[in-house]
């Protein structure tokens, strides 16, 4: 632990959103474990993920939100939309019903969040081209029209994994260096470094997390 | 563990505290064991090499049985490792928490011992002895016949045969033994197990077994080689073991008792300077390195005087509570609670090993908890559950619940206590109706994305094996689930709960009343708006607020909300959250006391943390330690965890909680 968990400068909220069944839970665990968890259970409520990365040589904490995708887990899921920097927004590219559900998620992640939020969308499965339902290009489209960066990503390979959520960090690193996150914000969704601790404070605290 | 019964309380009552983290396993009267130990010498006609192991003597009755049948059966390769040994540590005299660094003597020599309790069915493997330099066990010996060791090194027993096929091996236990033979007449034996598992009495008796045969055999003097003196000194040597594991075990007045009734003279301790003074030495060892255990040898709390007749049961106190287990009970359990699908590595419900599992704990646990089923089991025979009595009034059911069904009753008793039986019979062939219709849309395709995610974990939900009649059965359930509650349709964890109870009850149209008698209990978890789950999340703040207010406060200074934890927690009712034995526990008091039973249990866990919820200092570290505290031996040890639901949040009523949710009703609408 030579860099040690709380050496970062910031922490920033991730939301991972989208239909079930398009992998949220397989590209989190793909970027904090780097490997494909073959049989993932779904979500239930929402699971934690984090992870340390680096951005313009700052040192991001990542806490990443992966929320259940069931249309009814929506109302619960709904209040966890605050305070979040980033919104990773998945569908998958076998199935388009879950990219027609994407107007209705983006809907949410724009009332719900402050307006800085960095929605990234992602297009799950792209190792299956071969039953791909939905082009790049009409996907790409939509991203541009409403203001949203855009990826194809594989949770399976790992492709494209990385640089979703590296983009969003940059991104919204960016915004900070602007000035147009106020991070003095209740819901900026970013927490300026905390104070290393000098003594582990036991339980929790001392149990590393998966950075 | 304890499972005390309404019948024990006067051996309850006269117990302190301390003992219930002590002595828990209660060896047999001292008379029945040397007749049996008497009895089998003469029946398994013991050579001087395979006598009767040092550790049936001192009061392992099920494994004395066990040893008998299998000596009589021949069966000799296997040793004395069998299950049946392993489930013989239900009467290990080995003190429940004493048992780790036990120095039978602080000899400096040590060897080293490794052996395999295997998942689950904790079967051990077979040991052999190879031979070891005087500076240790040679690192990568081939394993040697146990003849072919030498006299004058150590020993080392390392597990080599390969595993049973079914478990897979898991604990590993550590356990270090030496041999000083510097003299010429006693061979001293110190065992030091270094375990971090308390599972490990099986393989501490496996040790003294493979000890007392393989010492006479392999250590004895080399003046001592023609016949008498061999009997003779094999014969020393077997009562300096067993007063060596008295000794430690810190009742040397049993073992002398034992010593007398064995037929050692008595005497010999006395008359023996030598050997006398070596003893004190020992026990002098032994103090100083089990001390927590020697000040605490009468852990009734009185000095009893302690008789030839009394002693080794007096001291353990708990012999009523076992003696009517029976190995062959425990042997059922086993099987029944472990006997998977055939060629796998599964429990009987089909799980496989969860990756996260704490395997100590595990361990220690199971290795303690046949003996408390195998007595509810006994006791849940006297009871009747009869039509058309009040079930939910009867404070003797309610207690008998709480303490666990037994997994053979718990069909029907879930569907009894539950109501399901009643709305099954009122309902004939509805669920066979339902059945046929099929959801239409959105529902049916969201079962259908589930199914397959349903346990990935468990063999009969995967198409290895005999997969697809389940997950048919599962969506059978489901759809008719959907059909009979349109209001709910399927809501996911629906899934999970399903496929438990299709697990349990094996009958897919009770498996369905009894979901569609719950479910209709519950508030609204299942609900479009899943407004049950929130007001709930609320309910249990408030019921932590008024326990702890600093922590319900500190919850709310890291942005820790309930809802976050209990969505899963109520919606899956502990499924994927708990070990799957606390969940069916849960369950059982689900069924009978109803919702409340969530609070009681997530009051509890978190309660009993308490002070580590308050260490956190981020969010981060918050859900981390939700996701820990689940894990942990206090929920793997399901029979202590439900009893202290009933004891940690305080009293906690059903009328309470509808008031609660009356209340955070208006606040979420």
């Amino acid at each position: 632990m030579a860099a040690g968990p709380y050496n970062y400068s910031y922490i920033f909220k991730y939301i991972i959103i989208g239909d079930m069944g398009v992998g949220k839970s397989c590209l989190l665990h793909q970027f904090t474990e780097k490997k494909f968890m073959a049989d993932c259970p779904h979500t239930i409520g929402v699971e934690f993920g984090t992870r340390i990365i680096e951005v313009s040589g700052q040192k991001i904490k990542l806490q990443i939100w992966d929320t259940a995708g069931q249309e009814r887990f929506r109302a619960v899921t709904r209040s966890y939309y605050r305070g979040a920097a980033g919104a990773l927004m998945v569908y998958d590219i076998t199935r388009r019903s879950t990219y027609n559900h994407l107007s209705s998620w983006l809907t949410d992640a724009r009332n719900l969040t402050n307006p800085n939020t960095v929605i990234f969308l992602i297009g799950n499965k792209s190792d299956l081209d071969a039953q791909r339902d939905v082009t790049y290009e009409e996907a790409k489209a939509f991203a541009d029209e409403n203001g949203l960066t855009f990826l194809e990503c594989s949770a399976k390979t790992g492709e494209n994994v990385e640089d979703a959520f590296l983009e969003t960090a940059r991104k919204i690193y960016q915004n900070i260096q602007d000035g147009s996150l106020d991070l003095n914000q209740a819901d900026s969704g970013v927490q300026p470094k905390q104070l290393p601790r000098t003594t582990p404070a036991g339980g929790g605290d001392a149990k590393q997390c998966n950075c | 563990m304890r499972d005390d019964d309404d019948d024990d309380d006067d051996v309850r009552g006269s117990e302190p505290t301390c003992a219930r983290n002590t002595l828990r396993t209660p060896p047999k009267k001292p008379a029945r064991i040397l007749d049996k130990s008497i009895e089998n010498r003469r029946l398994l006609k013991w050579t001087s090499v395979e006598r009767c192991p040092t550790h049936l003597r001192l009061g392992a009755g099920p494994c004395l049985l066990s040893w008998k049948r299998q000596r009589l059966r021949g069966d000799d390769t296997r040793s004395t490792l069998t299950p049946k040994t392993a489930a013989g540590r239900a009467l290990c005299p080995f003190p429940r928490r004493r048992r780790r660094d036990i120095v039978l003597s602080a000899e400096p020599r040590r060897g080293s011992v490794q052996c395999n309790s295997h998942f689950k069915s904790l079967h051990c493997s077979p040991l052999d002895v190879r031979p070891c330099t005087n500076k240790g066990p040679v690192a990568c010996a081939p394993p040697t016949n146990r003849c072919a060791a030498q006299a004058g090194g150590h020993l080392s027993l390392s597990s080599t045969a390969p595993p049973p096929p079914s478990p897979s091996s898991h604990y590993r236990e550590r356990v270090s033994l030496a041999e000083n033979n510097c003299h010429s007449d006693v061979v001293h034996l110190v065992v030091i197990v270094r375990s971090t598992s308390l599972s490990n009495a099986c393989i501490v008796h496996s040790v003294r077994c493979q000890c007392a045969s393989s010492l006479t055999k392999i250590v004895l003097p080399a003046e001592r080689t023609d016949d008498s003196a061999r009997t003779g000194g094999t014969e020393y040597d077997q009562f300096s073991l067993d007063t060596a594991f008295n000794t430690i075990i810190g009742d040397r007045r049993r073992a002398d008792a034992l010593s007398t009734s064995c037929g050692v003279p008595a005497q010999q301790t006395g008359s023996n300077p030598q050997l006398n003074s070596r003893f004190q030495r020992r026990s002098c060892a032994c103090s100083a390195h089990v001390a927590p255990l020697n000040g605490k040898k009468r852990v009734l709390g009185k000095q009893m005087p302690v008789t030839a007749e009394k002693a080794g049961c007096g001291v353990f106190g708990r012999r009523r509570r076992r003696r009517d287990v029976t190995p062959d009970h425990i042997d059922q359990l086993m099987a029944l609670h472990f006997g998977g699908l055939p060629g796998s590595n599964t429990d009987s419900y089909g799980f496989r090993k969860p990756k996260d599992l704490d395997d100590e704990a595990h361990g220690e646990f199971w290795s303690n908890y046949f003996s408390v089923l195998a007595r509810r089991e006994k006791r849940w025979q006297n009871v009747e559950l009869n039509k058309g009595i009040d079930l939910r009034t009867d404070k003797r059911l309610k207690r008998f619940i709480r303490k666990g069904v037994p997994q053979t009753l718990r069909p029907t008793v879930w569907m009894r206590v539950s109501g399901a039986e009643e709305r099954m019979a009122a309902h004939p062939g509805e669920f066979h109706r339902l059945a046929k219709d099929r959801p239409v849309g959105e529902t049916a395709q969201t079962i259908e994305l589930d199914l397959e995610r349903t346990f990935p974990d468990n063999d009969y939900f995967t198409e290895y094996g005999r997969a697809s009649a389940t997950i048919d059965q599962l969506r059978v359930l489901l759809s008719a689930l959907a059909c009979k509650h349109p209001r709910i349709g399927y809501c996911q964890g629906l899934n999970y709960i399903g496929g438990m109870m299709l697990l349990v009850m094996k009958d897919a149209e009770k498996a369905f009343w009894l979901l569609d008698a719950t479910i209709t209990d519950l508030p609204a978890y299942y609900v479009a708006d899943m407004r049950g789950v929130k007001i709930d999340a609320l309910v249990l703040h408030h019921l932590i607020k008024q326990r702890s207010p600093e922590l319900a406060e500190h919850f709310e200074r890291l942005d820790v909300e309930m809802l976050l934890v209990t969505t899963k927690w109520f919606v899956c009712w502990y499924l994927e959250t708990l070990p799957i034995e606390t969940v069916m526990r849960i369950w059982d008091s689900l069924f009978f006391e109803g919702s409340k039973i969530f609070f009681r249990v997530a009051l509890t866990l978190i309660l009993q943390n308490k002070a580590r919820f308050l260490a956190c200092k981020s969010f981060t570290s918050a859900t981390d330690l939700f996701k820990q505290i689940i894990k942990e031996p206090a929920a793997i040890n399901c029979h202590d965890f439900m009893q202290n639901i009933f004891t940690v949040p305080g009293t906690l009523s059903m009328s309470t909680i509808a008031q609660l949710r009356v209340k955070y009703q208006n606040t979420t609408d």
